[in-house]
């Protein structure tokens, strides 16, 4: 970038226009992933119940892993579409950790479960609302971002509920689905409004990430 | 009338402040690398320029080591979006002056 380069008023809004979004791109947090997994988990978990009162045909493992795939495959298509400048990033980088860590984690209890015949629903429920707590845990202290504590805290206490009951039956399934929508992509989506808001006039910038 | 040029902020008119600025407005704090990637400078003409507005206390830069590597983390102030608002005032009232 040359100081010496012609200049004019109308380059010079160019510029700012394109390095506010650079900035606003750096800083946002993208919600996105969360909207789609939030989703593909209500779907399977309100789809698994119906399965579970006959409703629908079919099993588990139809259920959960045409879902799995779609929810991989928009997160792809996604991300290459993201700024390569967030891969930089320490809060990125936690976050994709994070899910990571949440995806191998339950992968890995799933496969294994199936595979010795020792598939426990609570177990599976405990587990998977243990780690989606911790990830939002690690989320909110690497992006700083308030919401997603509470976000944590609730999945903490789905955990803590599921562990306690003493009937676990499918309409635990609904708690779950209800979860996913409440706790995974309804905070998506105000992480995209938090990343994105719309209508900000050039001259009143507004910050992207909460303090 | 005309527009009085001598209003336009010296410090965030260059080229390369003003992209900081901009950048910092939305981003609010950022890398020492990840502002130079973002504007393609080298790490001495950033640090000249950090300084300037450093200066002016449009910035806050702050030094640390993380991990015994060092990390500067560069912030905008209250002062800075204040005078980065009134910059950019200026350059439309120009602009509308032109028109």
């Amino acid at each position: 970038m040359n100081d010496l380069q012609e200049r004019s008023a109308s380059g010079d809004l160019a510029l700012i226009r394109s390095m506010m979004e650079a900035g606003r791109q750096r800083a946002a947090f993208d919600g996105t992933h969360l909207v789609i997994w939030g989703a593909v988990l209500t779907v399977a978990y309100f789809t698994q119940y119906l399965l579970a009162y006959g409703y629908i045909p079919g099993t588990t493992l139809f259920i959960w892993l045409p879902l799995g795939i779609i929810g991989t495959v928009l997160s792809m298509l996604h991300d290459r579409k993201r700024c390569s400048q967030q891969d930089t990033d320490i809060a990125v980088k936690a976050y994709s950790g994070a899910w990571s860590a949440v995806g191998i984690t339950m992968i890995l209890h799933f496969g294994s479960a199936i595979a010795s015949g020792a598939l426990d629903p609570k177990v599976i429920t405990v587990l998977a609302c243990g780690v989606i707590a911790a990830a939002f845990h690690v989320i909110a202290l690497a992006t700083e971002v308030r919401m997603l504590r509470l976000v944590s805290a609730g999945w903490w206490a789905i955990m803590v509920y599921t562990t306690t009951l003493k009937d676990f039956n499918a309409e635990v399934l609904l708690v779950l689905a209800a979860a996913s929508a409440l706790l995974i992509t309804l905070p998506g989506q105000l992480m995209k409004r938090l990343a994105n808001p719309q209508g900000a006039p050039l001259d009143e910038p507004n910050s992207a990430r909460e303090k | 009338m005309s527009y009085d040029y001598r209003a336009i902020d010296d410090v965030i008119h260059s080229r390369v402040r003003l992209a900081i600025m901009s950048y910092l407005v939305t981003a609010r704090d950022a890398d020492f690398v990840q502002l130079k990637k973002a504007l393609k400078v080298t790490d001495g003409n950033l640090s000249t320029h950090l300084s300037k507005l450093e200066e002016k206390s449009y910035i806050s830069v702050d030094k640390q080591f993380v991990d015994r590597k060092p990390q500067t983390r560069v912030a905008i102030t209250e002062t800075g979006d204040k005078a980065f608002k009134a910059y950019v005032e200026d350059l439309a009232a120009m602009l509308g002056q032109q028109n």
